[in-house]
């Protein structure tokens, strides 16, 4: 990945592009909004990480420039992370958004799903396999190796969200922002309790197992 | 603490067609008395009765002075009427002295003033018969017996009238009476008490629809600024005085009222913006010291090292999770979160949490339902009431023995919409119910029971934010928590009925 770093704490920037560096993809820095834009107008990026408290141009600003122009996806990280910044942030036509503090394996992870959502042409279908697991989303139904598996809905989105990335990490925040949405800040690991429910109902009778856990971060299908 | 039941809870009346005259009649009652409980109206009319009472004894006595000066100046005109005949005439012979007042008379001009002249034998020589006879009797004189009758001077107040008269007698045996109805007089002078009878009347009435003016004027004005503190108590921030156009004592009470308000909302700004500041502030420092770590348990050889460097990480995880609820307690709190009210579909919203929640409860054996009956339709925001009703379930799968049951339910009570969760747990004392929604207060202080210690003030800001708030009451046994959001106006019936 080309990924644009858009960050003007220097120790935030250095570390996140020490990280991708180490990860293989290369990157860009810009500390401010309007050295952000000028680089988006003569380079090429697969995704942006753009801070929100900027000098010059803040990253709102920024995000309203880019609005309908070609651009890659944004990813907004920032130290405004309640829930109506969130809102405002996604709104103003940022892809993503992620808090700090943070982890970086969540960052590359959100970062890897982006770049590859805007590599990709066509939206997942109606019907999604992933290895002899069969999902109709249309007629709500999962089948592995023919036989019918009975899911609850939060079950179904769970593995509807992991089935649609096949093989790709996907962070418990992510699961949780996508099958509870923004705001909700549950006090106990829902998402683990559920996603152990699921792998229960998926991969107990059936081998070789599909859900794997990614350590301190997601988890994975395929 | 202490949770108002709301805005308005007792003053609202009931509405529709059919209460309103009666409720309106009602209202005139309760103004009219509020009226009569004023201290101005009191002390006008105080005033008022004690001057009614002076004039009505000024009145009466100054009546009796006046009778009393008229009939005194009606004998005095009576005896001067008698002398001057005396110095005329004298007043022997009673022929002479009825032909000398006939020739005064005919100088006179009109009076109410009577004379007669009888003789020795009771013949009547002036005056005329009618009424000479009239005026014997109103005497108690017979003509035929002229000496049993006085002399002298008499009053008498007969059907006729009040007669003063002055009996004479004669150097002839005859009688000389010369005598004056007073009566119309009297008349005349019995008006004067009447006339500042009707004045005071006039007065106390001026003064006592002065008296309902000024205090209704009054009474008006305190209740503007009581109605508008209540409403500031109801958690309506941004009620202030109006101040009227004069600028009079309640202009003034009203504006120092208004800049304590502020004041006060000032500190309760700063006071919820500090935490959600000293959090944010604390962020950046975090993160480096998060990158740091990690950076370091990459690179680290050394298992055990690793280990504990990887829960430094997780610690910062946690602290990073409290900041999140300090800060969105602090954003629900100065309603800085987005919020849209709207129609709510409140069996879809528990069947979601339930089955949220539903593999925790089974983990614990808990019977995890919503109450079967039908659920009413309610106006909230979605999002908030989700993470609302979760905490609450949260907390009740915690501290719920093992075994019990805990029940979602949408009702509408007393006219307030509620969602409520109820566990058949140990409970909480009344003592421990009032420190349950303070911040960062535990019942577990062991620490043993994960969680911030914010939940419920999470909950509760978020009741008040509905125009509510979080009831916590005896389920007996356990705990019955109530979110109480706005009053149910009358909106369509239920949607749905809950399974």
């Amino acid at each position: 990945m080309r990924v644009l770093v858009v960050e003007d704490d220097a120790a935030v920037s250095y570390w996140i592009g020490a990280k991708l560096n180490g990860s293989g993809h290369a990157c860009r820095f810009a500390g401010d909004g309007e050295g952000a834009l000028r680089l988006l107008a003569e380079e090429a990026f697969d995704v942006v990480v753009l801070d929100r408290m900027l000098p010059t141009l803040d990253g709102m600003e920024v995000l309203k420039r880019l609005h309908g122009t070609r651009h890659p996806p944004v990813l907004v990280l920032s130290a405004l992370d309640e829930t109506s910044d969130r809102v405002a942030g996604l709104r103003a036509g940022a892809d993503d958004y992620l808090g700090k503090p943070f982890d970086f394996a969540e960052l590359l992870v959100r970062l890897e799903h982006l770049a590859r959502r805007h590599g990709r042409a066509a939206a997942p279908g109606d019907v999604l396999t992933v290895s002899d697991l069969v999902m109709d989303v249309p007629e709500r139904r999962v089948t592995r190796r023919g036989v019918a598996i009975d899911l609850t809905d939060k079950e179904f989105k769970l593995l509807h969200i992991l089935m649609s990335n096949p093989g790709q990490t996907v962070t418990r925040n992510m699961l949780l922002e996508k099958a509870w949405g923004y705001g909700f800040n549950p006090q106990t690991n829902l998402v683990e309790v559920h996603v152990f429910k699921l792998r229960g109902k998926i991969d107990k009778d059936f081998d070789p197992p599909l859900l794997r856990t990614i350590r301190a971060i997601g988890y994975a299908l395929g | 603490m202490r949770w108002d039941s709301g805005p308005g809870g007792s003053r609202l009346a009931g509405g529709g067609l059919a209460g309103n005259r009666p409720g309106r009649r009602r209202r005139w009652r309760t103004r009219v008395r509020t009226l009569l409980d004023t201290r101005s109206f009191r002390q006008t009319m105080t005033v008022g009765a004690v001057f009614v009472v002076v004039t009505a004894g000024a009145v009466l006595w100054s009546r009796t002075l006046l009778v009393d000066l008229v009939k005194d100046h009606v004998t005095e005109l009576l005896q001067r009427d008698v002398e001057t005949q005396r110095q005329f005439g004298g007043l022997a012979a009673a022929p002479a002295l009825a032909d000398q007042v006939r020739y005064r008379e005919r100088l006179e001009p009109e009076t109410p003033r009577k004379r007669l002249v009888l003789d020795g034998q009771g013949r009547l020589l002036h005056g005329e018969a009618g009424e000479a006879g009239r005026l014997l009797a109103a005497l108690s004189c017979d003509p035929a017996r002229l000496t049993a009758c006085a002399t002298g001077r008499i009053d008498r107040r007969g059907d006729g009238g009040t007669l003063q008269a002055l009996v004479v007698p004669l150097g002839d045996g005859g009688r000389f009476v010369s005598a004056y109805d007073i009566q119309p007089m009297l008349e005349q002078v019995k008006a004067v008490p009447l006339v500042a009878g009707v004045g005071v009347l006039v007065f106390l009435l001026t003064s006592v629809s002065f008296g309902v003016h000024f205090s209704s004027g009054t009474l008006r004005r305190v209740d503007a600024i009581a109605e508008a503190l209540a409403s500031y108590a109801g958690g309506d921030r941004n009620r202030r005085i109006a101040i009227g156009p004069a600028d009079d004592e309640f202009a003034s009470l009203g504006r120092e009222i208004n800049r304590t308000l502020d004041r006060v909302n000032r500190l309760v700004e700063e006071v919820s913006s500090v935490s959600s500041s000293i959090a944010h502030e604390l962020r950046t420092p975090l993160t480096h010291l998060h990158n740091r770590l990690a950076t370091i348990a990459e690179g680290c050889a050394d298992e055990p090292l690793r280990r504990e460097l990887e829960e430094g990480i997780e610690e910062t995880r946690r602290i990073q999770r409290l900041f999140r609820a300090i800060m969105r307690l602090g954003e629900i709190e100065t309603a800085r979160c987005s919020m849209s009210m709207e129609p709510l579909d409140a069996a879809a919203l528990l069947e979601e949490i339930r089955e949220s929640y539903l593999p925790l409860a089974e983990e614990g054996g808990i019977a995890l339902t919503v109450a079967a009956h039908p659920a009413p339709r309610l106006r909230g925001d979605r999002t908030l009431l989700f993470q609302a009703v979760a905490n609450l379930v949260d907390n009740a799968l915690k501290y719920a023995a093992d075994g019990g049951a805990v029940t979602l339910s949408a009702r509408i009570r007393d006219g307030w919409e509620e969602l409520c969760v109820a566990d058949r747990g140990r409970g909480l004392s009344p003592g421990q119910r009032a420190l349950a929604v303070q911040r960062f207060f535990r019942f577990d202080p062991s620490g043993t029971v994960p969680g911030h210690g914010l939940g419920l003030a999470i909950v509760r800001a978020i009741a008040t934010l509905h125009g509510g708030g979080l009831l916590l009451e005896d389920n007996g046994p356990g705990l019955l928590a109530v979110i109480r959001l706005g009053r149910h106006a009358d909106r369509p019936p239920p949607l749905h009925d809950a399974k």
